[in-house]
């Protein structure tokens, strides 16, 4: 126990063992009190730690109207077990970020900057950067389609996810953004509690998870689409940068892997509940045939299930869109800043660190921010065409840093006994190559469809 | 824990930000870890990789600029 807790997971808020507050003559009962105080500290320390946050953070604005749209176009059939697959593939993906913070006690950027050089690790941030900034423009698109739900403009949506990241940042206390970070990600259940106003049959969605079925009938360029975002829906590049980041961040070390684990696995589970609840939440369009086309300028789908599931049930997946989006937004730019800090080599590259003290940091945390709330009030833009291909281009450029992640994780120079184990490499080697696969699939099909050359 | 983590003295099993002060020299005070030995091959699967994400993201671009165009 003594060891939980002086973990790095022990939430300071929470946290009144011996260490925190000194050791003395303490009664039988207040050490009663203190073991159950402490394991409470413990427990919600894993609850609020970078695992939960990167998984729910992934499951962003673009995420859920993917997964969403992925249940108003195919139902449940084959896309349920899929984003049960996706999660697994990404727990195994940040348990290895997640490793090589605690071990090496650097950042991603940082390692691949170091044991690659700057060539490798300025094109890394590059690829990060771009993603992220077409990331966050999404993110703000779903709050302003969940706000424009309750009649807010979209100028008041990009006012309110600037002020959100600034507020967040200005703390000067990793804990105190993380905590701000992980009280608005629980709010990603909502999505559970609209999938009950959905009413869906219980026994198809345990039918399509045991049998895998039915397959979708579609064309291939669409049914291709709709699996690479699926998959950029939860496994990004920005999620490696962040949880390895973030780990380091928090003071992750090699004793604390087993609940780095346990908290990366808990928020695959929470994210894995919501991402299918979201899809779930969507099926009565599906079912009911609804043409979403008339709603892609408008509240989406939180209008288009209005009338079939009731308003309280589409207001729940309008606030489900803007927590969606506002957590995305924290830590997306989280991820920036953190890797344009670890790459510049600047001195503070942390969120213990002030805005005077660190403003680089800072300002790319809250610029990314202000750049896509800006991108967003353009006039004509092509807003959900972004949304829709944010996913796409985080899919296409995560090999290479999987491979990058891979690569390090094996690097026994660094990481000693803590390497890659065989089964962990063919786990690892198999989603690099899967996610590989669909990216290519779906560019080349997609491509070879605009020179006129249908695949259907 | 290997020997060259040992001789960069990485304060790993001791550093907890729960408690910890707040100190600029958190991220700064370690030595950088030497880059790795990479063969001629490794590097050239590294450009290949990268080369051919490269026209694929192009390939998605332009399906996304010909889906969009006015």
């Amino acid at each position: 126990m003594q060891q939980q807790l002086g973990s790095a997971f022990a939430d300071p808020l929470t946290d009144f063992s011996d260490r925190a507050y000194g050791q003395g003559n303490v009664s039988l009962g207040h050490s009663a009190v203190k073991v159950v105080r402490g394991r409470l500290s413990w427990m919600t320390g894993l609850l609020i730690g970078p695992g939960v946050l990167a998984m729910l953070g992934e499951n962003d604005g673009p995420s859920m109207l993917s997964y969403a749209a992925s249940g108003a176009t195919y139902g449940f059939g084959f896309f349920v077990p899929f984003i049960l697959l996706t999660f697994a593939a990404a727990y195994i993906v940040q348990e290895m970020a997640m490793r090589l913070g605690a071990v090496t006690g650097r950042g991603y950027g940082e390692l691949v900057f170091q044991r690659f050089g700057r060539f490798w690790g300025w094109t890394s941030a590059g690829d990060l950067i771009v993603t992220n900034l077409v990331t966050l423009i999404t993110e703000v698109i779903a709050i302003r389609l969940g706000m424009g739900f309750f009649g807010i403009p979209a100028w008041g949506a990009a006012a309110c996810s600037i002020a959100l990241v600034t507020v967040a940042s200005w703390g000067g206390r990793y804990s105190r953004w993380e905590r701000l970070s992980a009280g608005l990600a629980i709010f990603n259940l909502i999505f559970v509690a609209v999938a009950v106003f959905a009413r869906p049959s219980a026994g198809d969605i345990v039918r399509s998870v045991a049998e895998w079925s039915p397959l979708p009938k579609a064309g291939a360029q669409a049914f291709l689409m709709m699996i690479v975002s699926n998959i950029g829906a939860t496994v990004t590049p920005w999620m490696l940068f962040f949880q390895q980041s973030a780990s380091v961040d928090k003071g992750l070390a090699i004793r604390d892997i087993r609940q780095g684990r346990l908290n990366t696995a808990i928020g695959a589970v929470l994210a894995a509940i919501a991402g299918c609840a979201a899809l779930v939440a969507a099926t009565p369009l599906f079912v009911h045939h609804v043409d979403m086309a008339q709603y892609l300028n408008g509240a989406g789908f939180a209008q288009a299930l209005r009338p079939i599931i009731g308003t309280p049930g589409a207001s729940l997946f309008a606030l489900g869109l803007i927590e969606a989006g506002a957590v995305a937004l924290l830590t997306i730019s989280a991820s920036s800043a953190y890797a344009v800090a670890e790459m510049t080599r600047v001195v503070g590259r942390s969120f213990d660190t002030s805005p005077a003290d660190a403003p680089l940091f800072h300002a790319t945390n809250v610029g990314m921010t202000l750049l896509a709330g800006l991108i967003v009030l353009i006039p004509g833009a092509p807003l959900m065409a972004i949304s829709i291909n944010a996913n796409l281009l985080a899919t296409i450029l995560m090999p290479a840093a999987l491979v990058f992640l891979l690569i390090l994780s094996n690097d026994r120079e660094i990481m000693g006994d803590h390497a890659n184990r065989r089964v962990c490499n063919i786990l690892g080697v198999s989603i690099a190559a899967l996610v590989a696969l669909a990216g290519t699939a779906y560019a080349v099909v997609g491509f070879l469809g605009a020179l006129g050359l249908n695949l259907d | 824990m290997s020997d060259l983590n040992r001789s960069l003295a990485i304060p790993s099993g001791t550093r907890s930000a729960a408690i910890e002060p707040v100190s600029l020299e958190k991220h700064t005070a370690r030595r950088p870890f030497p880059p790795m030995r990479l063969s001629r091959a490794a590097r050239a699967a590294l450009i290949g990789l990268r080369l051919f994400l490269g026209l694929i993201t192009a390939m998605a671009i332009f399906t996304f600029l010909h889906g969009n165009r006015p």
